[in-house]
């Protein structure tokens, strides 16, 4: 396996040896937008911990690790003082839980895909703050439709939507921590709500409408964050959109541990996750509480 | 130690960047100094209050290549004063090391051709010209920029060809920057391409570097040592490295000549030929760069005064 240094990347890294994990693991990469290199072998794992120095979790399917492969996960989540450690195995490791703050989550032996799917979604929300998705939830669901009024409710859901042809992104600073806020966008379903509109992919007016949508979503989004923690001098960049028919591929450099949510018709989806580039715990947001937003729709 | 209790880490923003330091050798110094070490986004404090200046430590700078010295907000005056007096004796005394820091010098323009391009109504090349003046604020910090201009360009610039010579040890020629229109494109096909946002107070957009694939596996092979034939997923995540590179680079170079730019990570994209036409703003730059390794471009797209 050659593989590149890239030291300022987030990685999670997957160890284990049955095919259902591994199937689970490559869809989970999918549907999270997550990096996560797998290990098929102890060298193979001890080789990725050597360059992944800063993993945003491990997963393990159901083998009996020796101390030698404790002891290096432990000053990986020690040490360096890095994100959650998830081990996920049948023997679990509860003294190893118990000793290095590690979040064991055990599965059965020979568990199912289903299993897995839940267990490493499970996983994969608890790194998000707590009252995010609300937060998300509760904007999108006063503003969006006054956009786009053909659209139904949103909800949350586990992860990204599925087969989106375009996105639109914006990034959201304060200080060391940074946000990243996308919107993923069934075109030609959106553009059945506007049939006033030109439907061209390169065109001006529906991508307008969307990026003002968003736009004034992710403001409402960080007045919510502003008002619980008004000092933190948040503010949001310029949207970034991509066809997806043409770039297929879109990937940050970093992991944002995000909350998604869809809307029922299933034609537009958000995401909207934040890290600290000092590794320090993201801010609380448990104090949320909804607001109706004031008049009439608001340009941010 | 527990996190709880751990102190805070200096943080960029609490520093202000010396534009030009004006150490005695054989003087005491009054304030602390610090470096900005890119690559791990730290503040490092250099040398304490009360330390002697000696050429020693004029020696060690200029064999680290003269970096962007800092003082923090709270010393600005203690620093202000420092200078003051080694200007009145620069003009006496033969004991003065003039100790410049990476703001842009008039050697580090590069602008070719013989017709000024235009940026934003204001000539790059009588820009160029003239050393950067910066307007400061009461705290001694550079008033943030409303307009992106050949200070900018310059850092950018100098960032760009630093961190390529560094990681890939590959000198660039870059040509002369071309504003962006809403038909622009880059000369070659582009198939992997990294962008990070810009965010500040006073203007916003994103910068992007496109790379053809044969040049960028080329420029990845020169970084690590290690050969690629094939664009994939494992090595895509280079471009990002490259781009948070140049970055880091020039973050506090920016905040030197007044552009205090907000911490971003970079993202990637992958495609047959994409086109960064419409992801960037249309207002700003395009730079084609040549390197052993092929031609890629990189280019600035702004939105000023928001």
């Amino acid at each position: 396996m050659a593989v590149a240094i890239f030291p300022n990347s987030s990685y999670f890294i997957a160890f284990g040896g049955s095919p259902v994990f591994f199937e689970e693991i490559r869809l989970a990469s999918l549907r999270h937008q997550a990096r996560i290199y797998a290990c098929r072998s102890q060298s193979e794992f001890l080789e990725a911990l050597s360059i992944v120095n800063s993993p945003t979790g491990l997963f393990f399917d159901g083998i009996d690790l020796s101390e030698k492969d404790l002891a290096v996960c432990a000053i990986e989540s020690t040490e360096l003082k890095f994100s959650p450690l998830c081990l996920i195995t049948e023997k679990g490791r509860e003294d190893f839980n118990a000793n290095k703050q590690a979040r064991t989550k055990v599965l059965a032996k020979n568990a199912n895909s289903e299993a897995w799917r839940t267990a490493i979604d499970e996983f994969m929300m608890s790194l998000v703050p707590p009252k995010l998705d609300q937060i998300i939830l509760d904007s999108t669901n006063s503003i969006v439709p006054r956009f786009l009024p053909g659209l139904k409710t949103f909800k949350s859901v586990s992860y990204i939507m599925e087969h989106p042809d375009y996105v639109l992104g914006f990034s959201i600073s304060a200080g060391d921590v940074i946000g990243q806020f996308r919107a993923w966008v069934k075109w030609d379903e959106i553009c059945k709500m506007l049939p006033d509109l030109p439907r061209n992919r390169s065109g001006d007016k529906v991508l307008d409408l969307l990026k003002e949508s968003m736009n004034t979503c992710a403001g409402l989004i960080v007045q919510a964050i502003l008002r619980i923690h008004p000092d933190c001098k948040m503010r949001i960049g310029l949207p970034t959109g991509f066809d997806l028919l043409k770039v297929p591929k879109i990937e940050s450099i970093k992991y944002f541990p995000s909350a998604h949510i869809l809307e029922e018709g299933g034609r537009l989806g958000i995401s909207l996750g934040f890290i600290d580039l000092n590794h320090r715990p993201i801010f609380d947001l448990s104090a949320y509480s909804k607001v109706e937003p004031e008049g009439d729709i608001e340009f941010l | 130690m527990s996190d709880k209790n751990r102190p805070p880490e200096p943080h960029f923003d609490d520093y202000v960047p010396i534009e030009t330091v004006s150490l005695r050798e054989g003087s005491t110094l009054n304030f602390d100094l610090y470096l900005f070490l890119p690559r791990n986004e730290k503040v490092v404090r250099w040398l304490r209050a009360g330390v002697v200046f000696g050429p020693l430590h004029t020696q060690k700078l200029q064999q680290v290549g003269n970096p962007q010295l800092f003082v923090s907000k709270d010393q600005v005056a203690a620093y202000e004063a420092c200078k003051a007096e080694a200007r009145k004796a620069l003009g006496s005394a033969g004991n003065v090391t003039i100790i410049k820091g990476t703001a842009p010098e008039k050697s580090s323009v590069i602008v070719k051709g013989t017709t000024p391009i235009k940026i934003f109504g204001r000539a790059i090349e009588k820009e160029a010209e003239k050393a950067p003046v910066i307007k400061k604020d009461q705290s001694g910090a550079p008033a943030p920029r409303i307009k992106v201009d050949v200070d900018f360009i310059n850092v950018a610039i100098a960032a760009i060809r630093s961190v390529f010579l560094s990681i890939c040890k590959t000198e660039l020629t870059l040509q002369s920057p071309k504003p962006r229109t809403a038909t622009s494109t880059a000369p070659f096909p582009v198939n992997i391409a990294s962008f990070v946002d810009l965010n500040s107070g006073t203007i916003r957009g994103t910068v992007g570097l496109c790379f053809p694939g044969l040049t960028y596996l080329n420029l990845l092979s020169a970084a690590t040592g290690l050969s690629f034939s094939q664009l994939n997923d494992n090595i895509a995540l280079g471009a990002g490295e490259f781009m948070y590179h140049i970055f880091s680079a020039a973050r506090p170079g920016l905040a030197a000549v007044g552009y205090s730019i907000d911490r971003a990570v970079p993202f990637l994209v992958m495609g047959e030929d994409i086109s960064v036409r419409q992801i960037l703003p249309e207002r700003g730059f395009n730079f084609l760069i040549n390197s052993a390794s092929g031609q890629f471009q990189f280019e600035i797209g702004i939105k000023t005064g928001v």
